[in-house]
């Protein structure tokens, strides 16, 4: 826990992040560096919300790497419960032991101790030792009454485990949730959270973070490749290509050992960046107005 | 300091963002690291407050405004845009007028009355075009001009007028050949609304200062929009409503969800013993056959014709909703034939496709007016084998058939295939049955038919489905 002082105490503070995200190649923007501060310091979780692909898991990727400590990753998905994310009595060890108990006149009580727990990714967060990252990714997938599960760990770091009793956080970890707001989240959840959106970033920041990712590209090229990005989030697309398609086309083009962008190369290359047929046919439409923008 | 961010909050609460109390203390721990809160670190006090604060990205809009508020009552100077000179006025008033936005007519208009009256204190003589003159004086003192006499109004108001422009305006909005005839009907009422207002800010109404005003207007219109009827709400209202529908779904898909009944099943004795075999003989996990699921189905029929424009922009609204929340609806359009619209409503563009939908759909026959028999007959034959018995269809029109035969049989038949119809209808009860409405003929093949004139009748409605 970093105690804030003053106002420039926080300021240091965000510039420490901005400084330590970027070596983790993360190009973080004041209000996300404001958002991890404030977090790290208050000590409590940040709910990322944001289209698909502009580095929310990736921040926490980022912050893991640079605070040096391990990430303990849970994926939510449809049907999700206590067992597979906090903890899980190992029943058929307690069965074996039981039976073993019998010729040896074993305890009872012995059954629901540490030995037999199965430890789940929240809870290993909390028993963790050093202060993790803990991603909880895409929590709009998971059920509601998930959701509700988790506000007792996001609020007090503790979890309940009835044979044993309530366990504190060894270490608070640093918790991220993510989400792509395939449904609303709970007011409950949201309070506990701090908030962070996370939109597509504007051409500047996205030639720092083509320039960051992929260091071979040429420099005019990561210019046309932001433009070209800006322009494509214009078209009415389903799915517009995010910050991690840029950088995955950016690694194509860089592998094809291409110099200048031109009508032939992109018509190619244009499904690393679009993932839907129709948006395909929409976008190849608009390669030439596209390429005239761009050079002019 | 923490008494003014308890004005933050609380503004903040009463425009409908939810700030919860550890929130606004938290939010005021931080604002007190700051000891000289000054333009030079305002956005970074913006920043610090809208993560603590602000849990949703809808309300990053309020938030702006409410902390551009806040900041000028307790740091800051009153904003630029409050001495925009008049003429600016007149451009952005158009603009209003144009878009049938009541509450920035209103706020215009508010401003010019005031930057009037301060520049005929200023200098008698009145030149309307250098109403900002005066920047240096403070607004608190002289908000309110001395006692003005009858006299002084009326000149007050005929030089607004003419610096406003309405005339020209309204011969403009006359003498458009493109404008179509609803738009046009819009424009004029917003005309005369704002020369309502005009006259009564400069007759009649006491001096009311801008603060509480604004709170007056925000609450008018948080009441108004789910009570003003769907058909007579001009353009932004409508807006406004259709922002209403997804929530009224979802909180119909919420329910159902917890209604679901249990899936269990009979117990499966052969598995039970198998997987007991690995606990010792122990049955530990029971197996229970799983249920197929009830499958819940919904056909939503739209009327696009031109007799319910209005109307049919919501219906559409709703089946967009309706099919991103629940898997089994299939939406279908219809004006004299009727077509599959789901996947044009599915799409998360919808609002942007709708020429596409219009264009690909085949809605119209041999007449493009509404024949309700024809688009009974046409559904029977392409669409209702594909329905059973658990479907539902909601029917949403004004079942004014132009004069063609309403096909009732068709009906009957649809009322033996399925579980239930509902019709919703834009018309109020005293016109159904009169001319060439034949919502009495179908009336008693449907469940229920109402009327529904206002979102909240469709949140009625559609819990009332629900049960």
């Amino acid at each position: 826990m970093t105690e804030l002082e003053t106002a420039s105490d926080l300021r240091v503070l965000m510039e420490e992040i901005l400084e330590g995200l970027k070596d983790q190649r993360y190009l973080a923007d004041e209000r996300t560096a404001m958002t991890v501060a404030l977090a790290l310091s208050l000590e409590k979780p940040i709910l990322i919300e944001g289209p698909a692909g502009v580095g929310k898991t990736e921040l926490a990727k980022a912050i893991s790497g640079w605070k040096d400590c391990s990430l303990i990753r849970l994926q939510c998905y449809e049907g999700i419960d206590e067992a597979k994310a906090l903890y899980e009595w190992d029943y058929r060890k307690q069965l074996l032991s039981l039976q073993m108990g019998k010729e040896n006149s074993g305890d009872v009580h012995n059954l629901f101790s540490e030995a037999f727990l199965l430890e789940r990714p929240l809870l290993a967060a909390i028993r963790n030792k050093q202060r993790p990252v803990l991603l909880i990714d895409e929590i709009d997938k998971s059920d509601p009454e998930f959701e509700s599960m988790l506000l007792e760990l996001l609020s007090d770091f503790q979890i309940t485990i009835p044979e044993l009793g309530t366990m504190q956080a060894v270490q608070k970890p640093i918790v991220i949730l993510t989400s792509n707001k395939m449904r609303q989240l709970s007011e409950a959840l949201r309070r506990r959270c701090l908030y962070l959106y996370l939109d597509y970033p504007t051409p500047e920041q996205e030639a720092a973070i083509l320039r960051k990712r992929v260091p071979a590209l040429p420099d005019e090229m990561v210019d046309e490749i932001a433009m070209a990005l800006a322009h494509l989030r214009l078209i009415d697309l389903r799915k517009a290509p995010s910050i991690s398609e840029a950088v995955d086309w950016a690694e194509a083009l860089v592998a094809l050992n291409i110099t200048k962008l031109d009508h032939d190369i992109v018509l190619k290359t244009l499904n690393v960046l679009i993932k839907d047929h129709s948006d395909l046919d929409h976008a190849k439409n608009e390669i030439e107005k596209l390429l005239g923008q761009i050079n002019r | 300091m923490r008494g003014k961010l308890i004005d933050l909050s609380s503004s903040l609460r009463y425009k409908g963002v939810p700030v919860s109390i550890p929130e606004s203390i938290e939010a005021a721990n931080l604002l007190s690291l700051y000891d000289n809160p000054n333009e030079s670190n305002k956005e970074e006090i913006r920043m610090v407050l809208f993560s603590c604060m602000l849990k949703s990205e809808k309300d990053l809009p309020i938030f702006k405004n409410q902390f551009e508020e806040w900041w000028i009552r307790w740091f800051g100077v009153r904003k630029e845009e409050e001495r925009i000179p008049l003429n600016a006025l007149t451009k952005s008033l158009h603009k209003a007028i144009y878009r049938g936005d009541r509450k920035s007519i209103e706020n215009t208009v508010h401003n010019a009355v005031q930057q009037g009256r301060m520049s005929n204190s200023e200098d008698g003589d009145g030149e309307g075009e250098s109403g900002n003159s005066g920047q240096s004086q403070s607004r608190q003192g002289n908000g309110v001009s001395p006692i003005q006499s009858p006299q002084s109004d009326r000149q007050l108001y005929d030089r607004l007028r003419n610096i406003l422009q309405l005339d020209r305006l309204t011969m403009e909005v006359e003498q458009d050949q493109e404008m179509g005839m609803w738009q046009r009907t819009n424009t004029r009422n917003s005309i005369k609304k704002a020369e309502a207002e005009l006259r009564k800010l400069i007759f009649n109404a006491p001096p009311v200062n801008s603060k509480s005003r604004n709170i007056m207007v925000a609450q008018e219109t948080e009441e108004d929009i789910s009570d003003i009827s769907i058909a007579r709400a001009n353009f932004v209202e409508l807006k406004k409503m259709e922002e209403l529908v997804p929530e009224i779904v979802r909180k119909l898909s919420h329910r159902r969800h917890y209604i679901k009944d249990d899936q269990r099943g009979i117990l499966q004795f052969r598995k039970t013993m198998r997987s007991s075999l690995r606990n010792g003989g122990i049955p530990m996990e029971i197996v229970f056959k799983r249920k197929a699921p009830k499958r819940e189905r919904i056909a939503l029929l739209c009327d696009l014709s031109l007799s319910v424009e209005n109307f049919s922009v919501f219906s559409l609204q709703l089946a967009h909703c309706f099919s991103s929340q629940f898997a089994g609806v299939r939406s279908f359009g219809f004006i004299s034939d009727i077509d599959d619209i789901t996947w044009h409503v599915s799409r998360s563009d919808f609002r942007q496709s709708l020429p596409e939908l219009y264009r690909d759909s085949k809605l119209v026959s041999h007449t493009s007016n509404s024949d309700y028999g024809n688009v009974l007959r046409s559904f029977v034959r392409k669409y209702l084998p594909e329905m059973g018995q658990s479907t539902t269809v909601l029917v949403v029109g004004d079942a004014r058939s132009n004069g063609s035969d309403p096909a009732i049989s068709e009906m009957k038949n649809i009322r033996s295939q399925v579980k239930e119809i509902h019709w919703l209808n834009p018309e109020p009860v005293s016109s159904w049955g009169t001319g060439d409405s034949v919502i009495r003929h179908y009336e008693k093949y449907c469940d229920s038919v109402n009327h529904i004139r206002t979102v909240k009748d469709l949140a009625v409605f559609l819990a009332d489905l629900q049960r």
